[in-house]
């Protein structure tokens, strides 16, 4: 059937029904999560919450192996979705995020003996779970959405949890304060997002990607779909804090409670950067980057701007950080910026220039390269927040560098993992995010952009400063008065404990020895998303 | 077609909502008039689509699935101011003011 026919529009087999499973369980498991926490009561012990949500991701994880793994890219559900390996990988990503995070706040309430009083009595556990569920619902959406009414509809819902998150802890001024600076910069840009998507579907006619891939532009139409094309980006370079629109970030990572920092840090950002290259795709190949410059659309050195100033911006702002979480706020902030340097490297295949074959390469490469860093980077935050998280849970405020002096001599095991995932943030070899970078800047030597690359290689070297002078920290000088004291027996610690062990263990092992699934895995999707 | 909604009309009077949003937005320093500000974005896009949709329709080879996805925006407009006024609701318990100048409420630190 004619794909632009009204009819095809509605149309759907019912086995297309498999490939929503994976964004579906996510939402059920958020509504059992929030009907057995009024079961077990207030003040009770909240670990069966962590396990039924981890249950919930990994059966997630699971059917997103099983079901969009395979999927070749080709559009279902009457359009709306397309799975692909490409979702996959980001799905496995953003789950990691969700997992990890939910086990470290695992029994945070649990401590009546006064310890941990802080953080437990204000973080209402249902809702924590409920929400960080329905987020991941909503980010698993929009790795696969492919209609503009479903990714909107996918970044609204994830967004509207995470601001909820970003203020749970309510008694809080300063969670409050992020979370309502979060909310009116992610509000302002969700409608900077749905005007853009509106002047495209004006310009194009459809509100399907990939048929906007395949539309050809009526030239007098041109203009506005590239003011549509702008505002759609800026629109998601809000939620990825890239350097223009990165001024909420540091408050609200603030703000938030330590946990929710660590999930927004990886699934929003996983998340929109998957969408990110979606949107992208569709956009270069009807031509609303922009005209030809210099062999690639005029869209691809705007972000070869933005990406340069937030790889700068994210590094320098870091240097000076005294406060963790505002420090791990501007190391995402420097992250966003190589990974936009993954998405130069993709937008130059949509000029007309002479080698277009190795334009395509170098897009695969980024696409890859974007999948495998993104991964990389999910575990590494996810065990710097971990330990964070465990160091709170004791009744500790993580809230200065100086709090963490002396962990190695009384928490030899979290400081050991801390250190490998900052490092793995770093990019030293023999950790998931040196194969992460290098598979990066891979692509931007491979695209041409050997400037940009050489300036985030400087960046990163830079970078190395901030992260190492956490390690130093930790390990070099003596435990604060009063901070080995803090330290309570907790029965039910392991939960924790595990997730900071699995953070640190896989960063070493796709660091040092990438399973060939995983990698096969993250070159179909690359292979799904770049022709 | 009625002259007074040709697409073009239609347009600018969205294009104006749209950027009458942006300046409140950028301009004011009260909370609520901020949101209020989003919204008059939101509907901005909303009345955009509807018009697109609109002259779309029955045209070969478009489609009029904007008319789906402003039901959707309302529906999630409404969701999200939902979130917002609790949140504001909570600031204001702390810092009993819905200025934007409170200088707990305002400071972009860096």
């Amino acid at each position: 059937m004619d794909p632009l026919s009204p009819l095809s529009s509605l149309s759907y087999d019912v086995g297309d029904f498999l490939y929503v499973i994976p964004i579906a369980i996510p939402a059920l498991f958020g509504m059992i999560v929030l009907i057995l926490d009024i079961y077990l009561g207030r003040g009770s012990n909240k670990t069966p919450l962590a396990l039924t949500s981890g249950l919930g991701c990994l059966l997630t994880a699971v059917a997103a192996w099983a079901l969009w793994a395979p999927a070749t890219g080709a559009p279902v559900m009457a359009g709306t979705l397309a799975p692909s390996a490409f979702g996959a990988v980001a799905a496995l990503a953003i789950l990691i995020g969700t997992t990890l995070i939910g086990f470290s706040v695992a029994h945070h309430s649990q401590s009546a003996d006064g310890v941990g009083v802080d953080l437990g009595r204000s973080i209402a556990h249902g809702e924590l779970y409920g929400l960080l569920l329905f987020a991941t619902s909503g980010m698993l959406a929009m790795t696969i959405a492919n209609d503009m009414v479903t990714f909107f509809v996918a970044i609204e819902t994830l967004s509207i949890a995470v601001y909820a998150l970003t203020g749970v802890e309510r008694r809080r001024a300063r969670s409050a304060e992020g979370a309502m600076k979060y909310f009116v910069l992610g509000a302002f840009s969700a409608a900077f997002l749905l005007y853009g998507m509106s002047l495209l579907y004006g310009a194009t006619g459809t509100m399907r990607l990939d048929v906007l891939a395949e539309t050809a532009i009526k030239p007098s139409d041109l203009p506005m779909a590239t003011v549509g094309g702008t505002l759609i980006l800026i629109g998601l370079l809000f939620k990825v804090g890239a350097v223009p629109f990165h001024a909420w970030v540091p408050d609200a990572y603030e703000g938030a409670p330590s946990a929710v920092t660590g999930f927004m840090s990886i699934g929003v950002k996983v998340a929109a950067f998957a969408g990110m290259f979606r949107i992208v795709e569709g956009l270069g190949a009807c031509g609303a980057l922009g005209a030809d410059l210099a062999g690639s659309p005029v869209g691809s050195w705007v972000l070869w701007f933005v990406a340069a100033l937030t790889v700068i911006g994210g590094n320098a702002g870091a240097l000076t950080q005294r406060n963790p979480r505002r420090l791990m706020a501007y190391s995402g902030i420097a992250h966003t910026g190589y990974l936009l340097v993954a998405l130069v490297a993709f937008t130059r295949q949509f000029g007309h220039s002479s080698d277009a074959l190795n334009m395509t390469y170098a897009a695969h490469d980024a696409a890859a390269g974007l999948l495998f860093y993104l991964l990389a980077y999910a575990l590494a935050n996810a065990g710097v927040f971990a330990v964070i998280n465990h160091l709170e849970r004791r009744g500790e405020d993580v809230d200065s560098l100086d709090d963490l002096a002396g962990l190695a001599h009384t928490q030899p095991r979290s400081a050991l993992v801390m250190a490998v995932c900052l490092l793995s943030l770093a990019g030293i070899p023999g950790t998931a995010g040196f194969l992460g970078k290098l598979w990066v800047f891979r692509a931007g030597v491979a695209s041409g952009d050997v400037g940009l690359v050489v300036l985030a290689l400087m960046a990163s070297a830079i970078s190395l400063y901030y992260y190492l002078r956490i390690v130093v920290i930790m390990y070099m000088r003596e435990p604060q008065a009063g901070t080995a004291g803090a330290s309570s027996e907790d029965p039910q610690r392991w939960c924790s404990r595990l997730a900071i062990l699995v953070a640190g263990v896989l960063t070493i092992w796709l660091g040092v020895y990438p399973p060939n699934a995983i990698l096969k895995l993250v070159v179909d999707g690359a292979q799904a998303l770049v022709h | 077609m009625n002259s007074i909604t040709t697409p073009d009309a239609i347009q600018i009077v969205a294009a104006l909502l749209f950027s009458i949003g942006v300046f409140g937005v950028l301009s004011r320093r009260n909370l609520l008039i901020i949101l209020m500000s989003v919204e008059l974005m939101l509907n901005g896009a909303n009345l955009s689509l509807v018009g697109f949709a609109r002259e779309f329709a029955h045209l070969p080879g478009k489609s009029e699935s904007a008319q789906v996805m402003v039901l959707m925006a309302m529906a999630v407009a409404a969701a999200e101011v939902a979130v917002g006024l609790s949140i504001l609701i909570a600031l204001f318990r702390h810092v009993r003011s819905v200025s934007v100048d409170h200088p707990q409420a305002t400071t972009l630190r860096d």
